[in-house]
C-alpha cells in the first residue's frame, strides 16, 4: 500500500548470468509491488544495465538479451523485446509510449534471455530497473 | 488483442547479413505479427537501431559493433517500414546514424499508423557498394503502443 498517491517506484531486479550460457538461457524474478486492492502500479520505463562480475559495463561485448514482461496472466508489451540497444545507449533507460498497467494481485514477472549465437563468454549480469509509480485506481483500463 | 488500453508495444527484428554475400542493394525483410483486433490500431513512435557481430565469427560474442575507421561502411543500410500497402515513412532512412546516436534511438514526428490486417514490416538495403567485414545482424527496435480506434 502506497504512502502517497501517486507514489514513485523504482524496482531493481538483477539477472545474474553464468559463464557458457548456452543460446536461449533464460533466468525470471518475480517483483513484488505491495499493493492494494484499490492501487495499480504503472511502470513508465525500463532501465539496463549489463555488468560483468566486477561490476564493469559489458555492454560493449555481451548485450545480445532480450527482455519480456509480464503483468498479469499476459506478456506487456506482448512480444519480447532487443535490450541491447538500450544498455549501450548513454541513458540506458527506454521509455514506453504508454505505462504498462499492474493491476492487485497480478503477478509481475521479468524474464531475460540470452540471444548471442554462442555460448555467452563471461559471467554477466543484467540489471533492470522498472521505473514506475503506485496509484489509486480510476476509472479502470 | 490488447490487455489494457493503451498498451505499450516493443516490437524486435532481427537482420542478418553475411560478409561475403551483402551487395550494394542486398535487402533483409521481416514480418512483424502484432495480433491486434479490428477495433486496435498499433502506433509506431520510434526506432531503434543496433548491429552485432555475428557471436561464431571471429572474437564477437554477440558484441556491439563499434563504428570507427573501416567498421562505418558495415553500417550502411537503410531503413524502410511498411504499413499495409505503402511504406511509412515514403522513402527509406539511414541506420547508420540511428546506431551512431548515444541513444540509439530515431523518432518520427507523428507516428506510423498500422491497421488490423495491414502488413507492418521492416526492410533493411545495404546502401554501400563494400561488402560488410564480417558476418553480422542488425537489430530493429520499433517503440510502439496498440490503441483502440477512435
Amino acid at each position: 500500500m502506497a504512502n502517497q498517491n501517486p507514489q514513485p517506484d523504482i524496482y531493481e531486479i538483477n539477472l545474474s548470468f553464468a559463464n557458457s550460457s548456452p543460446q536461449g538461457t533464460k533466468l525470471s524474478s518475480q517483483v513484488y509491488t505491495f499493493q492494494s486492492s484499490f492501487e495499480e502500479v504503472r511502470v513508465y520505463a525500463v532501465m539496463i544495465n549489463i555488468v560483468n562480475s566486477e561490476d564493469d559495463d559489458a555492454s560493449a561485448s555481451m548485450s545480445d538479451f532480450q527482455l519480456t514482461i509480464e503483468a498479469g496472466a499476459n506478456k506487456v508489451p506482448s512480444n519480447s523485446f532487443d535490450i541491447g540497444a538500450i544498455a549501450t545507449s548513454r541513458e540506458k533507460t527506454l521509455a514506453f509510449p504508454s505505462p504498462v498497467v499492474v493491476g492487485f494481485q497480478e503477478p509481475l514477472t521479468i524474464t531475460g534471455e540470452w540471444m548471442g549465437t554462442t555460448n555467452l563468454g563471461a559471467a554477466t549480469v543484467v540489471k533492470i530497473t522498472l521505473i514506475a509509480e503506485t496509484a489509486m485506481i480510476e476509472g479502470g483500463y | 488483442m490488447a490487455n489494457q488500453y493503451p498498451q505499450p508495444e516493443v516490437y524486435t527484428t532481427t537482420h542478418p547479413f553475411a560478409a561475403s554475400g551483402t551487395a550494394l542493394g542486398s535487402t533483409d525483410s521481416q514480418t512483424i505479427y502484432t495480433n491486434i483486433a479490428h477495433n486496435e490500431q498499433v502506433l509506431i513512435y520510434g526506432v531503434m537501431v543496433n548491429f552485432y557481430e555475428d557471436a561464431a565469427n571471429g572474437n564477437g560474442i554477440g558484441g556491439v559493433i563499434t563504428l570507427t575507421g573501416g567498421a562505418n561502411e558495415d553500417a550502411r543500410f537503410a531503413i524502410s517500414i511498411t504499413a499495409g500497402a505503402n511504406t511509412v515513412p515514403t522513402n527509406p532512412f539511414d541506420a547508420q546514424f540511428i546506431h551512431r546516436k548515444t541513444d540509439k534511438m530515431f523518432t518520427f514526428a507523428c507516428p506510423v499508423l498500422v491497421n488490423h490486417r495491414d502488413v507492418l514490416q521492416v526492410n533493411l538495403e545495404r546502401t554501400s557498394s563494400t561488402a560488410v567485414s564480417k558476418n553480422m545482424y542488425a537489430k530493429v527496435t520499433l517503440i510502439a503502443e496498440i490503441q483502440k480506434k477512435e
